[in-house]
C-alpha cells in the first residue's frame, strides 16, 4: 500500500504540481484525558506502564506525566499480581529478577489502574509469537525509493500453523533507537495480510519492513527486530494508528478517534485514552556489515 | 393512489375532443452533418400549439384537419416554415441549416429561446459541446465533467476527485449515462480527466430536480450525455494534440446515406515524455507505466421510415504499473431500437452491457510471491420507453426496465514464495432492480403545464451468495456477527420496492416570466463503499442487501425563471430542499477492503440538504457565459457518530460562485475566462494529542465530525482560441487553443492534515496539502476535415 501511495504521489507530480506546506491553523484545546501507555511483554528487561495526561495538539512538548496512580497488573491464569511503580515521571515500572519473564503464553492478564478516584481496567492474552530465524543483510546503492546508500535489513521467519490467526506487530530498531513513525508500523496477520498466509514464510514487504522506506544502516549499525504477538484487536488499533498518523493526500480518509480497550469502571464521564496489550516476543540482532 | 389514477383518467378525456384531428410526426435533421437534433421547438404559426423533438430527432405534433403552416425553429439554425394540407396524418422529417453568419452570434444553448421559460424542466442545465470547447481546461484537455463542475448547485472536493457532487450528494448518486448506459467510474488518472471524449459528445444535460418518471436509480441527479452519430453527408475527421491527449475521430456514411458510423479514439502520452528523465532520475520506475486511453465508436443505420438502430460502445482504461499493476476502466455497449408505431406512438429500447472493472497486482521480483486482485461491477439491461403524443396537450411516456447487476467486490489471490497460491477473495454478489414508469404532460391553459408520473422500483438481492446476519451492539463498533447461511443460486436474499412519485408544474407569468415547483422521489439500490475525501479508483460498489438498505430522496424544488433584452438574459432563481434516508456511512476503523464482513462496518444516517441557486446567463452577443451563486447547508446524522447530533456532510460548500464568460472578438480570436470560489469543505481537526508506544496521535476530544473547515477553495483560469485562415475550398480547419489554469497560483487546500516534523518528531504541525501548487499552462492543437 506505501508504494502504491508513493508512486501515486509521483504520477501527481509528475502531471502536475501537487505541493505541502507547513500552515498555521488555531486550534481548540481538549479537556486533558489520561493517557495509558500499556504495551507489557515476555522479554527480560523492565516492564512499563506510562500514564500522561493529553496536551493540546500542538504543544512542543512530550505530554504530562501522571503522578500518584497505582498499577496493577494481574495473571488471571496463575492469580499472582505485579504492582508497578511509580517512577515520578510518567513511568510506573516492574523490575524482574534477571532469570524471569512477567509474562506466559496463554495466560489472561488483567491491568488496573487506580487514580484519581476511579478505577480503570482492560483485559489481555498473551498471544503465541513467531522467532526471527535470521536477519539478512544487504548493501544498497543510492536509489530512488531508498533514498541513500547503506545497508537494508530483512528478516526471515515463518508464522507457526493454527487455526485461528496469529497477529504480529514487528518492530525494529537501528542502535537500539525504535523506528517510530507511524508510517513505520509493520503488522500482520500470519504471514502476510489475511487468513489465506496461515503457515507461510512471513512476505517480503513484512519482512523488508524493518528497515522502514528511506532509511539505511550504516556499517556497524546494529539492527534489532523483534516479533510481538498482538491480538485481532491490536492489530486494528495499530492499523488504526497507522491510517491516523499518516492521512494525508488524495486519499486521505475522514480523521477519527483512536479506539482505546480501557474502561473506567468508576464514572462514563472521565474518559480515558490509550491501549493495553500483552505480547510475547521474538527476537534477534545483527551488525550491519 | 386512486385518486391519482382517477384525475389522470379524468384529465384525458377532458382534454381528448371531439373534433377532427390528424398529426403530423418525423425527425429533424442538421443538413450540414445528418445529425439528429435535440430540442427543435415544432409549432403551428402563430400560436401556442406546439412540441419539440426528442433524444432522437423525432417529434409528433396534433392539429385540427384544414391548411397549416408548421414552423421548425432552433436557435442559432435557419428557421423553417412548412405549409402542411392536414387532411390525413402525414410525416413531415426536415433537415436545417445553420444560420451563415457563423461566429457573429454565438450559440450558448441550442434551444428555442425562451424554453427556459415555457418547458417543463428546472433544474436543468445543458451545455453544448461548441460552448464547452471553448471554455478554459486544466491542461488544455476539454472536458464535460469540469464543465459541468461550474453550474450552480455542482461542486467537487477538489482536483483529482473524480466524480462530482450535486447538491451536497455523493458521487455515486449521479446517474452518468453514456447514451443510456451507466458509466460507474467516470475519471482518467483519478479524477483530472473525464472519459469521455469531446469529439464524440453531442449533448450533455444535467437535471438536479424535478426529475421525470422516466429517469430514477440515483438520488442526487442524472447527466445524460448523448454521443453524435456520425456524419450521415461526408467524411469529417477531428483531431488534436494536447499536452495530455491526442484525439482522433472519424466519422463518415454508410451504405448511400442511410447509415453513419463515428469512432473516436484518445491516448495520453505523459509516459513516453517522461520515460527519458525516469531513466536518468528515478532508474527504479524506467520500466513504469502510466496511461490511459479510450476508444468511442457508434453506428446508425435507417432501416426505414419506421425503424432506425443503433449501436454504440466505449471502452476506456488506464493502466499504471511499477512492479506492480494498476488499472481500471468501464467498457459500456448499446443497442438500440427506435420503432414508430404510427404518428403518435414513438418507442425506443435499449439494451446494454456495462462492466466496471479494476486490477491490483503485486510481484516480487526473484521469487514467485504475488498478491493479485480484480473486482468488477457487471450490468445487463433491457430499457422499452415509449412516448405516445395523444394530443396537443398530452404527451404521455411509459415504459420499464430491468438490470441484471453482477458484483465482483474481489477475486484476489496470495501467493507465497513456496509458489502456494490461496484465494482471499470475497463472493459474487447478485441482484435484479426493476422499474416501470407512466408519466404525462399536460398543458392545463395556456399558462399552466403539469408534469406527473410515478416510477415503481425494485430489487431483489439474491444468490448465490452467502447471507450474513449481525447483532447489535454499542454504537460505531463493528457489529458481531449471529449467523452466515449459504444461499442458492436465484434465490432471493431481500427484495425491497419503493413507489417514486414525480411532479412538476409551470406556471407561465407571462413571455418572459414563469414559476415552477417540482418534487421528486429517488430511491437508489447501490452505495460506493469508500471513506476517503478523494473517491479512489479501488473503491467497491455494494448493492443494498438483507443489512444495508436503500438510499431514499425526496426532494422538493421552487423556481422563478426570467429572461430579459429578448431573452439575451436568462436568470434563475431555485430554492431546494432534500430529505435522505439510509446514507451510508462507517464506524471508526471501519476495514472496507476485501472484507466479507464489511455489512458489520456500514452504518445508515439521515441526511438533509438545502440551498439557493442563482443563476445569470448571457445566451447570445459576441460576449456570453454565465454568473452563479449557491448558498447551501448539507447536514447528517449518524448513530453512535460525532455525538449523534448533526454534522456537516464533507460536501458541504457553504458559498460557491461561478463564473464563466467568452469573448468572442473577431472570426479568428475568441477568450475565455472561468473564476470559481467556494467555501472550504469541513474537516475535523484534533484537539489534544495521544501518546502510545512513540507514536503521537492526533486526537479529538469533543468527537466532534467536521468540526473545522479547509481554507476557501478558488481559482481562475482563462483561454485564448485561435481560428487558423482557411480558405473555403480547403477542408482543413484548425485551431490553437492556449489556456492557464490556476492563473493567479493559488495553492487551495485539498486537505489540512497534522504530523510530527519529520526532522524533530517532538513537534507537531499542521500541512497544508494542494493537488494543484502552481499555475499549470497548457497548449492545444486542435483540426478537422
Amino acid at each position: 500500500m506505501k508504494t502504491i501511495k508513493l508512486f501515486l504521489s509521483l504520477c501527481i507530480v509528475l502531471a502536475l504540481t501537487s505541493c505541502e506546506d507547513v500552515i498555521q491553523v488555531k486550534l481548540d484545546q481538549g479537556t486533558p484525558l489520561l493517557n495509558v501507555d500499556a504495551f507489557v511483554n515476555d522479554m527480560r528487561s523492565q516492564q512499563k506502564v506510562r500514564l500522561t495526561y493529553t496536551d493540546n495538539y500542538f504543544s512542543q512538548k512530550a505530554n504530562e506525566p501522571v503522578h500518584g496512580a497505582t498499577v496493577n497488573l494481574r495473571d488471571l491464569t496463575d492469580g499472582i499480581d505485579y504492582i508497578f511503580t511509580d517512577d515520578n515521571n510518567g513511568n510506573y515500572v516492574f523490575n524482574l529478577a534477571a532469570t524471569d519473564t512477567l509474562g506466559r503464553v496463554g495466560h489472561r492478564y488483567e491491568l488496573t489502574i487506580t487514580h484519581d478516584g476511579n478505577v480503570f481496567k482492560s483485559n489481555s492474552r498473551m498471544a503465541r509469537t513467531a522467532q526471527v530465524d535470521s536477519l539478512i543483510v544487504e548493501y544498497r546503492e543510492a536509489g530512488s525509493f531508498g533514498g541513500e546508500a547503506g545497508y537494508r535489513f530483512s528478516f526471515l521467519g515463518t508464522d507457526p500453523v493454527g487455526d485461528t490467526s496469529d497477529f504480529y506487530w514487528i518492530k525494529s530498531y537501528r542502535n537500539g533507537v525504535f523506528f517510530n513513525r507511524g508510517g513505520d508500523i509493520n503488522i500482520c496477520e500470519n504471514a502476510a495480510f489475511g487468513a489465506g498466509a496461515d503457515g507461510l514464510i512471513f512476505i517480503t514487504p513484512v519482512a523488508e519492513g524493518i528497515t522502514p522506506g528511506g532509511e539505511r544502516f550504516q556499517k556497524n549499525d546494529v539492527c534489532r527486530a523483534e516479533i510481538h504477538s498482538i491480538n485481532l484487536e491490536t492489530y486494528n488499533f495499530l492499523n488504526q494508528v497507522f491510517t491516523q498518523t499518516t492521512n494525508s493526500g488524495l486519499f486521505a480518509t475522514s480523521p477519527e478517534n483512536i479506539k482505546t480497550n480501557i474502561t473506567n469502571t468508576t464514572s462514563e464521564k472521565v474518559k480515558v485514552v490509550g491501549w493495553f496489550c500483552m505480547s510475547a516476543v521474538g527476537f534477534r540482532e545483527r551488525v550491519a556489515e | 393512489m386512486k385518486k391519482i389514477i382517477l384525475l389522470f383518467l379524468v384529465s384525458l378525456v377532458f382534454t381528448t375532443q371531439a373534433q377532427e384531428k390528424h398529426t403530423v410526426s418525423g425527425y429533424i435533421k442538421d443538413a450540414k452533418n445528418g445529425e439528429a437534433l435535440i430540442g427543435v421547438t415544432v409549432y403551428k404559426k402563430n400560436s401556442q400549439i406546439g412540441t419539440s423533438t426528442n433524444e432522437y430527432g423525432f417529434y409528433s405534433l396534433t392539429l385540427p384537419a384544414g391548411q397549416d403552416t408548421i414552423m421548425f425553429s432552433f436557435v442559432g439554425y435557419k428557421t423553417v416554415a412548412q405549409p402542411v394540407d392536414l387532411t390525413k396524418n402525414q410525416t413531415v422529417s426536415m433537415e436545417i441549416a445553420e444560420e451563415g453568419k457563423e461566429l457573429e452570434e454565438v450559440v450558448v444553448s441550442s434551444e428555442r429561446e425562451d424554453k427556459n421559460i415555457k418547458s417543463m424542466e428546472m433544474s436543468v442545465a445543458k451545455l453544448d459541446i461548441k460552448q464547452i470547447q471553448k471554455m478554459p481546461a486544466l491542461l488544455g484537455e476539454v472536458d464535460v465533467i469540469k464543465s459541468i463542475q461550474l453550474l450552480p448547485g455542482v461542486t467537487t472536493v477538489g482536483e483529482g476527485a473524480s466524480g462530482f457532487n450535486v447538491r451536497g450528494g455523493n458521487i455515486d448518486q449521479n446517474l452518468v449515462l453514456m447514451d443510456e448506459a451507466p458509466v460507474y467510474n467516470s475519471s482518467h488518472l483519478f479524477g483530472f480527466f473525464s472519459v469521455f471524449n469531446p469529439d464524440a459528445v453531442k449533448d450533455v444535460k444535467l437535471i438536479k430536480g424535478g426529475i421525470p418518471a422516466q429517469y430514477g436509480g440515483r438520488v442526487s441527479s442524472i447527466l445524460d450525455i448523448r454521443m453524435k452519430e456520425g456524419n450521415s453527408k461526408k467524411l469529417e475527421v477531428n483531431g488534436g494534440i494536447g499536452t495530455i491527449f491526442s484525439r482522433l475521430s472519424i466519422e463518415a456514411p454508410l451504405f448511400k446515406n442511410k447509415a453513419s458510423f463515428i469512432v473516436a479514439a484518445r491516448r495520453s502520452y505523459i509516459d513516453i515524455l517522461a520515460k527519458p528523465l525516469l531513466a536518468k532520475r528515478q532508474p527504479d520506475l524506467k520500466d513504469a507505466k502510466f496511461y490511459f486511453y479510450d476508444l468511442t465508436a457508434k453506428f446508425n443505420m435507417r432501416i426505414n421510415d419506421k425503424n432506425t438502430v443503433f449501436a454504440s460502445g466505449y471502452f476506456g482504461r488506464d493502466v499504471f504499473g511499477a512492479g506492480f499493476k494498476f488499472n481500471w476502466g468501464n467498457s459500456t455497449a448499446t443497442l438500440r431500437w427506435n420503432h414508430i408505431f404510427n404518428s403518435k406512438l414513438f418507442m425506443n429500447v435499449s439494451t446494454f452491457y456495462s462492466n466496471y472493472k479494476y486490477e491490483l497486482g503485486f510481484k516480487d521480483e526473484g521469487s514467485s510471491q504475488k498478491f493479485e486482485w480484480t473486482s468488477n461491477i457487471i450490468n445487463y439491461s433491457v430499457k422499452p420507453d415509449f412516448t405516445y403524443y395523444l394530443n396537443s396537450k398530452n404527451t404521455i411516456r411509459f415504459g420499464a426496465q430491468g438490470i441484471v447487476f453482477t458484483f465482483k467486490p474481489g477475486t484476489a489471490t496470495i501467493t507465497s514464495q513456496d509458489g502456494i497460491s490461496s484465494p482471499i477473495g470475497l463472493d459474487n454478489q447478485y441482484g435484479v432492480e426493476y422499474a416501470a414508469y407512466v408519466d404525462n404532460e399536460q398543458k392545463l391553459s395556456n399558462r399552466f403545464t403539469l408534469q406527473y408520473g410515478l416510477r415503481w422500483s425494485a430489487f431483489n438481492y439474491m444468490g448465490k451468495g452467502t447471507k450474513y446476519t449481525y447483532r447489535d451492539t454499542i454504537p460505531n463498533e463493528s457489529r458481531p456477527l449471529d449467523g452466515e447461511e449459504k444461499i442458492a443460486s436465484g434465490e432471493t436474499i431481500k427484495t425491497y420496492n419503493n413507489p417514486e412519485p414525480r411532479l412538476a408544474i409551470n406556471y407561465t407569468i407571462n413571455d418572459k416570466s414563469s414559476i415552477k415547483l417540482g418534487y421528486n422521489r429517488m430511491s437508489q439500490y447501490l452505495h460506493i463503499v469508500s471513506n476517503t475525501a478523494a473517491s479512489t479508483p479501488l473503491d467497491i460498489y455494494t448493492p443494498v442487501t438483507n443489512n444495508i438498505k436503500p438510499l431514499i430522496a425526496d426532494q422538493v424544488t421552487l423556481g422563478y425563471f426570467r429572461n430579459f433584452k429578448e431573452n439575451m438574459f436568462e436568470t434563475s432563481a431555485e430554492v431546494y430542499y432534500k430529505d435522505l434516508q439510509n446514507q451510508l456511512d462507517y464506524v471508526d476503523n471501519a476495514s472496507l477492503l476485501l472484507n466479507k464482513y464489511l455489512e458489520a462496518d456500514l452504518v445508515q444516517g439521515k441526511g438533509r440538504a438545502y440551498g439557493f441557486e442563482l443563476y445569470l446567463k448571457k445566451a447570445k452577443g459576441k460576449l456570453n457565459g454565465w454568473v452563479s451563486y449557491t448558498l447551501s447547508k448539507t447536514e447528517r446524522k449518524v448513530r453512535g457518530i460525532s455525538n449523534e447530533d448533526w454534522f456537516l456532510s464533507k460536501y458541504d460548500r457553504t458559498h460557491n460562485v461561478n463564473t464563466v464568460l467568452i469573448f468572442d472578438l473577431n472570426k479568428r480570436f475568441s477568450f475565455s475566462a472561468n473564476f470559481v470560489y467556494m467555501t472550504g469543505t469541513p474537516a475535523t481537526f484534533p484537539t489534544a494529542k495521544v501518546e502510545v508506544q512513540g507514536y503521537v496521535i492526533p486526537y479529538n476530544t469533543d468527537n466532534k465530525r467536521n468540526n473545522y473547515r479547509n481554507t476557501a477553495y478558488h481559482r481562475a483560469d482563462i483561454g485564448i482560441t485561435y481560428n487558423f485562415k482557411s480558405n473555403d475550398r480547403k477542408r482543413w480547419k484548425s485551431t490553437l487553443v492556449l489556456s492557464v489554469y490556476n492563473l493567479y497560483n493559488r495553492r487551495n487546500a485539498f486537505s489540512i492534515y497534522f504530523r510530527n516534523n519529520p526532522d524533530n518528531p517532538t513537534n507537531t504541525e499542521a500541512v497544508r496539502y494542494s493537488v494543484v501548487g502552481s499555475i499549470i499552462p497548457a497548449i492545444t492543437y486542435n483540426f478537422k476535415f
